[in-house]
């Protein structure tokens, strides 16, 4: 599980240009499957997977691209998706990402995440 | 074909609201690189240089790099390129932060802006489309309500910049802000205004493909931990940053009798720990913010509580001079509130505090007299301060001639006024003293910039690398790193990445992102050709020799822990012939057809 300390975030946003070079073989935060936003003076926050117990997102799924695999890990079948957004509705920690019509979810990376590699704060670390 | 970049740049024209898109020819590419080295192309083929800097002909070029974007540290600058209304001569300008990144997700590697809006607009440019949205509402509000605004309007996810009041009203060294960061130097905000320009947005989702990603991967992976190693020790510069923002290394500084005060009349501020980032870390909550992709994370956000609470933005170790130790302002609060209002109104805090330092002089010498100023303008005085930098945003009574800058001032104050007015080539002294470092003498006199601190030797002198006062051998040195500050401010490099990393973990990054395959030489070469571009418009702008000339009070003594020390006029005049030696210039400071031909530089103009 990602741990995120909002007070030593710097908003850098290294984590996600991590993510997308890992996933995607680009650097483009857009298509990152984590955000982090803030407002100064407001502190920043992140939007990631949490891997719920009873995800929302797959039971919003009308068409079965999303499913709950080990480690509660979410599974996206982009073959099924159809783009229609409704897990971005209905998950309520805001962590389905979106760019360009397709759906971008944290499937932790075997657990690895290598985006907390590159936070030089140790803002976002994992557990375990 | 290069990877790593579009290749397209956008052309907007606002007086018809037209764009196009054009492609960037991979021989420009080769012999500029990005960012800077593509402002300083287009614009020395495109704009006249005898113009006036707030003519429509004028252009704003807003330029990525090819490390723009991608996971490689401490590449996050916009550059910025344009002609001054402060120096009359080219200027290049960077800001950190997102905006690069969001720009360079449109799709281009640069925008060039030309023309003027017929009413106040801010653009958005998408990976579609470019939009001309007017903005009469947001006529004389700050840049934080600007900003805002445009957000509300275009989403959260824009990368935004814009102007305040300063840039609407002309001010000649007004700023162009973008959220925590800003184009300080040189009036690029002024520019932006005299177009009728509030505000521009880039919104797009276009990332960055580098041509071997294995190999870029391990070369980032290696620049992340160099710049651990420097983070994690605390008395390495980048270290101090990292905890204290640029801040942090004021009272080394001033013991090292460096810090410019009293306008430049003492190189120590004694109550300078009054106005220090530690200062700030007892009066406000503060926190460290980092620009796209940075480690380092310089910046550092302070919110003050209570009845009159308000939060900003640094200051940086540069505000904390101007704005502090210039003008003998020793009040954290003040400085605070002043730099907060340079925000604001989008004002380059370095010029505007130098300037009020110079007409606290010209008050105190009765150059100046109340009646002029409407209240008493004397060293020290933070009321006085705030006021003046009010009407100065404004141009309201004294604060129309205080936005004009030191070398207009002292042109319409006269007697012997330009003798203490703080510029070269009228932009004002950043924080050093060339009084104090001959290279930093050099620097700013010879600065395509002006007064510019950005490629001077000042670790080097402040740390004893280098004898700070022998003037001996600090013209090749000076010319080297200018060029090599130009080469990484195409890339687009923060200025603090070469502390820790060598030269050639740049060109490692760039050849393996890109697929270029320059050597140290290659790379240096592109620095000193768009050094010499730069020179040879500023020369055709009307700028001479007689320009990298400094105030007579640079050669006054000055005490130095209790002797009185200062830089020789003839010894300073030597060194500049020299290094127009170095340069392959001639005795007026001409670059050589010889030089012209190395660097295969071809004029548009006379």
């Amino acid at each position: 599980m990602l741990i995120y300390d909002s007070k030593s975030c710097t908003e850098c946003q290294a984590c996600r240009l991590k993510c997308s070079f890992v996933k995607e073989t680009e650097y483009n935060p857009a298509k990152s499957r984590l955000s982090i936003k803030g407002k100064w003076p407001q502190m920043p926050v992140l939007k990631v997977c949490r891997q719920c117990q009873n995800p929302l997102c797959v039971k919003a799924c009308p068409v079965s691209a999303l499913s709950q695999e080990e480690q509660r890990i979410i599974s996206i079948d982009y073959g099924l998706c159809s783009d229609c957004k409704l897990c971005v509705q209905a998950c309520p920690f805001e962590a389905v990402q979106t760019c360009a019509g397709k759906i971008y979810i944290c499937d932790t990376c075997k657990g690895e995440y290598p985006c907390t590699e590159v936070c030089s704060t140790e803002a976002i670390s994992k557990k375990g | 074909m290069f990877e790593a970049y579009n290749r397209n740049l956008l052309r907007i024209n606002l007086t018809d609201k037209s764009f196009q898109v054009e492609e960037i020819p991979a021989e420009v590419m080769d012999k500029f690189i990005g960012g800077m080295g593509f402002g300083v192309y287009y614009l020395t083929r495109e704009v006249d240089p005898a113009i006036d800097a707030l003519d429509m002909g004028n252009k704003l070029i807003f330029a990525t790099g090819p490390l723009t974007g991608t996971g490689a540290p401490m590449f996050a600058q916009t550059a910025l390129v344009t002609k001054s209304p402060l120096t009359n001569g080219i200027i290049n300008c960077y800001c950190g932060g997102n905006l690069a990144q969001k720009l360079k997700s449109t799709g281009y590697d640069l925008v060039i802006i030309e023309g003027a809006c017929s009413q106040l607009s801010y653009v958005l440019v998408t990976p579609d489309t470019v939009k001309f949205i007017p903005c009469p509402e947001l006529q004389g509000k700050g840049v934080r309500e600007a900003e805002e605004y445009i957000s509300a309007q275009e989403g959260e996810d824009c990368g935004t910049a814009a102007i305040g009041l300063a840039g609407e009203n002309l001010v000649r060294f007004a700023s162009i802000i973008s959220s925590t960061r800003v184009f300080g130097r040189g009036g690029t905000g002024a520019v932006m205004g005299s177009k009728n320009l509030k505000g521009v947005a880039f919104k797009g989702t276009i990332g960055v493909k580098v041509h071997n990603p294995r190999v870029f991967a391990l070369k980032v992976d290696e620049a992340f931990a160099v710049f651990k190693i420097a983070t994690d020790n605390p008395y390495s510069l980048l270290g101090v940053f990292s905890r204290y923002g640029t801040g942090g290394g004021m009272s080394l500084i001033n013991e090292r009798y460096a810090l410019a005060t009293r306008n430049h009349t003492q190189a120590h501020f004694a109550t300078a720990d009054k106005i220090d980032t530690t200062a700030y870390h007892k009066l406000a909550n503060s926190r460290r913010i980092a620009c796209f992709g940075c480690p380092i994370h310089c910046g550092q956000l302070h919110s003050f509580q209570g009845k009159d609470g308000f939060f900003t933005r640094g200051p940086e170790y540069e505000t904390m001079y101007s704005l502090g130790s210039d003008c003998c302002n020793d009040d954290p609060l003040v400085l605070a509130r002043a730099h907060n209002l340079c925000e604001e109104y989008g004002m380059d805090t370095l010029s505007a505090g130098c300037t009020i330092a110079f007409a606290m002089e010209c008050y105190e010498r009765g150059f100046l007299s109340s009646e002029d100023i409407g209240f008493s303008l004397d060293f020290g005085n933070g009321e006085a301060l705030l006021k003046a930098l009010e009407l100065m945003a404004r141009r309201q009574g004294i604060g129309d001639l205080l936005a004009e800058g030191t070398r207009i001032m002292a042109e319409k104050i006269g007697r012997d006024s330009a003798h203490f007015a703080m510029n070269s080539k009228g932009m004002e002294f950043a924080a050093w003293m060339p009084q104090r470092m001959s290279g930093i003498a050099l620097t700013f006199a010879t600065s395509n910039r002006g007064a510019c601190h950005k490629r001077g030797p000042i670790g080097q002198e402040l740390m004893g690398e280098l004898p700070m006062e022998s003037t001996e051998g600090k013209a090749k040195i000076v010319a080297g790193i200018q060029d090599k500050v130009n080469a990484l401010f195409t890339l687009v490099s923060c200025r603090f990445a070469d502390f820790e990393l060598p030269i050639e973990m740049f060109i490692s990054l760039l050849n393996a992102a890109t697929g270029m395959n320059k050597d140290v030489t290659d790379f240096l070469d592109i620095g000193e050709r768009i050094w010499n571009l730069e020179r040879l418009f500023n020369l055709a702008a009307g700028l001479s020799s007689e320009s990298d000339m400094l105030p007579a009070r640079c050669f006054e003594p000055i005490e130095v822990d209790g002797e009185l020390k200062s830089l020789n006029r003839e010894e300073f005049e030597a060194m500049v012939q020299e290094y127009y030696q170095v340069r392959g210039w001639d005795q007026q400071g001409v670059p050589s057809s010889v030089t012209r031909k190395r660097l295969g530089l071809e004029l548009p103009w006379k």
